[in-house]
């Protein structure tokens, strides 16, 4: 399948949003609203390379030049793994029981899949323009609404560009056990995605969401948004699978928003792409809501990876946790920048962050940073802690002294670094395919 | 010392020198084990009885400045850690450290596998584990634990005796195995080690107590101090530290030093 004969190269302005908004022939509202973040996007200078913000990501590798807004995907659509470019077909995860396949292929979705079963509960899994068409209220009133194309210039383009995307919709009480997959895959070298998914779950649903995004090609860019509304006693899952190619630069805002007694469960494995910076919110707006933010990373070669989380309390007795586990080889660099916010009317709340970072090599970094801030006078428990630094070398010579080989007892004490991450990914399968790519990161 | 069995040694140690960050700390240790015996090594806190036990197994901040140590006859000065424990020593850590994230049967397994060479079928290592877990009267749950992590102090001592029953050295050094246990948790373990003795199993049990020699007879005992084997005599050298305390000993071989040690609190304990 060769890409590059349709790809239409659409110069970066206006026109381009306008073009792409009649295409998929969208309602007024919704051109209105692109347009608006295209002005955003327009007002928005490029980020200062010199700025507190941009100091562990390169700002200067960042251009808009030959930038192709939209590359279309085959208009016929995909109904195996066979049909997908080589490269990319691990994605469709072939075997895995799932309660619904989406699969976007550059900037369209081309296969999606709901059981019947979940579709007939109300369930709704598809992509973002047929959401619009068909779930037009939901959507208008949830679009955007947490993450703002006016937040920085690269979400002002998403805003006005988005393409694609993913809309799940979980009714009042309905479970769905099994994952939906959310695949985004990049096979056109240079191509600029903005990947797009909502997640609305009605009170006292639950839900699993896994997002995977891959690339077989030379680079690209990838602006992507998150969003999820976990209404009153609602439980997400929502797991990030980053395994963009070496030459891919890679931004992304994921926002959760939480009602009363709602849980959020983020799980971010970072592995892939050249420069990675990634901005997780939640908003613990119900009393009694909670959050767990789990995070695996493994940089090699030049890849950067640079993390702001915030884990806000604003109502009443409110829980979160972060652990953030990081190995970084090479001259790979991981940052992050982590703040629990507990506002005054967060009372009896807890919060605790832990960022556990592993250099394999004297050119590795790792900066974290815990930060909180609390406001409430009667917090029930805050905890905060990092590390930085080389394997253990008196767990190395431990397992020596039980005859393992320095080599063996480093790869085992790297496995179990990951494993209290990993072991929670919801998925068997995933799991092998996460750690066969660290794997081949440690050369084995 | 000489071999009495003329039958050659298990375990010897020859005129042994250490140091630590160029300081030294034994000046001359001389020791000969002969299979199937259990020596216990005594002496006062600093006297160099965590040193010898780390310098045998080649701790990397150890350096041998003089001196030889002979497993089966085989100099294992230039062997790697891991090298000597295939060859079959063993030291049961006085503080084990935790690994977490590195689950106990797995680690098991790897360990056994890197001691005999290959890997033990799955229903024989299973089998051979909860046996020795038995014994033990370790919860079998352990397994799925991660390293000595969040382990009591009796906990990670039994799981220490537990990597030497599935390791099988020719060798364990057993560096303080009884400190800190309650009573019962010391008889789980001398039990353990007692079932384990024998014409495959040498012993080389460092303890500051006489306390675990009630239920683990030594062969010969050894008393170190200030880097040296001041003294080496059979069971009833025990006894006697038991009656007397290591002032006695400090008194005959430094006597300039009993002042010092008896303000540091280290002189009367045993």
């Amino acid at each position: 399948m060769t890409q590059t004969e349709t790809t239409v190269r659409d110069a970066l302005n206006r026109d381009a949003v306008t073009a792409l908004s009649a295409r998929y022939s969208e309602p007024d509202w919704l051109l209105q609203r692109r347009l608006e973040a295209w002005r955003a996007f327009e007002a928005a200078p490029m980020p200062d390379p010199l700025s507190e913000e941009w100091h562990h990501s390169d700002a200067t590798k960042l251009t808009l030049d030959g930038l192709a807004p939209y590359t279309p995907s085959p208009p016929d659509g995909v109904d195996s793994p066979q049909a997908l470019p080589s490269g990319l077909r691990p994605v469709w995860d072939e075997g895995e029981e799932l309660a619904a396949r989406l699969i976007q292929l550059d900037s369209g979705v081309v296969h999606r899949s709901l059981s019947d079963e979940l579709s007939g509960k109300g369930v709704i899994v598809t992509d973002l323009h047929t959401a619009v068409r068909e779930q037009e209220e939901i959507v208008r009133q949830r679009l955007h609404t947490a993450v703002m194309p006016d937040e920085w210039k690269y979400l002002g383009l998403h805003g006005a560009l988005w393409s694609g995307g993913c809309f799940v919709y979980v009714p009042q009480g309905v479970e769905v056990e099994l994952p939906v997959k959310y695949a985004v895959a990049m096979a056109t070298p240079g191509a600029a995605l903005f990947p797009h998914l909502l997640i609305v779950a009605e009170p006292n649903s639950s839900v699993t969401v896994i997002q995977e995004g891959v690339s077989t090609g030379s680079g690209g860019l990838v602006s992507g948004a998150v969003e999820v509304h976990a209404a009153q006693g609602a439980h997400v899952r929502f797991v990030d699978v980053q395994r963009w190619d070496s030459g891919v630069q890679n931004f992304s805002t994921m926002r959760a928003l939480l009602d009363k007694d709602a849980s959020f469960q983020g799980i971010l494995l970072g592995l892939g792409g050249e420069m990675t910076k990634v901005r997780l919110d939640v908003r613990m707006n119900g009393e009694g809501s909670n959050t767990e933010l789990l995070g695996l990373f493994f940089g090699d070669g030049d890849q950067t990876f640079d993390y702001y989380t915030r884990q806000d309390h604003i109502a009443p007795r409110t829980e979160s946790d972060l652990l953030f586990k990081a190995v970084m080889t090479d001259r790979a660099a991981m940052a992050w920048n982590g703040v629990v916010d507990v506002q005054k009317t967060a009372s009896q709340s807890a919060a605790n962050q832990t960022s556990r970072n592993l250099l394999l090599s004297d050119k590795a970094s790792a900066a974290p940073t815990p930060i909180l801030e609390i406001a409430a006078y009667d917090v029930a428990r805050c905890s905060h802690g990092a590390t930085v630094g080389p394997v253990d070398e008196e767990q190395i010579f431990y397992m020596q002294t039980r005859g393992i080989a320095p080599d063996e007892a480093k790869e085992l004490l790297i496995d179990g670094f990951f494993a209290e991450v990993l072991e929670r990914v919801p998925s068997q399968r995933l799991q092998k395919r996460v750690r066969a790519v660290l794997d081949s990161k440690l050369g084995r | 010392m000489t071999d009495g069995t003329g039958t050659q040694p298990i375990f010897v140690v020859e005129d042994l020198h250490v140091s630590v960050e160029d300081k030294p700390i034994l000046k001359g240790v001389d020791l000969v084990v002969n299979q199937g015996e259990v020596h216990a090594l005594m002496g006062p806190n600093g006297s160099g009885k965590s040193t010898l036990a780390n310098a045998i197994m080649g701790h990397p901040r150890y350096k041998v400045t003089q001196g030889r140590i002979l497993l089966r006859g085989q100099d294992v000065r230039k062997l790697t850690p891991d090298q000597r424990a295939r060859d079959g020593l063993f030291l049961a850590f006085q503080y084990p450290i935790s690994i977490p994230g590195v689950v106990m049967g797995n680690f098991l397994r790897s360990a056994m596998k890197a001691r005999r060479g290959e890997d033990l079928p799955v229903r024989e290592f299973r089998k051979l584990l909860d046996e020795t877990l038995d014994l033990l009267k370790i919860d079998p749950e352990f397994v799925r634990r991660y390293v000595n992590d969040g382990f009591s102090g009796g906990e990670k001592k039994r799981a220490e005796v537990l990597q030497m029953a599935l390791l099988k050295p020719d060798l364990a050094i057993l560096d303080e195995t009884d400190s800190g246990l309650d009573i019962d948790a010391l008889k789980t373990v001398a039990e353990g080690i007692n079932a384990l003795r024998g014409p495959e199993l040498s012993v080389l049990l460092i303890t500051h107590y006489q306390r675990i020699l009630n239920y683990v007879k030594p062969d010969i005992v050894h008393v170190l101090y200030d880097g040296r084997i001041v003294k080496t005599g059979g069971p009833e050298l025990a006894g006697e530290l038991e009656k007397q305390g290591y002032d006695w000993i400090i008194k005959e071989f430094a006597p300039e030093a009993v002042g010092a040690l008896a303000a540091s609190g280290a002189g009367g304990e045993a």
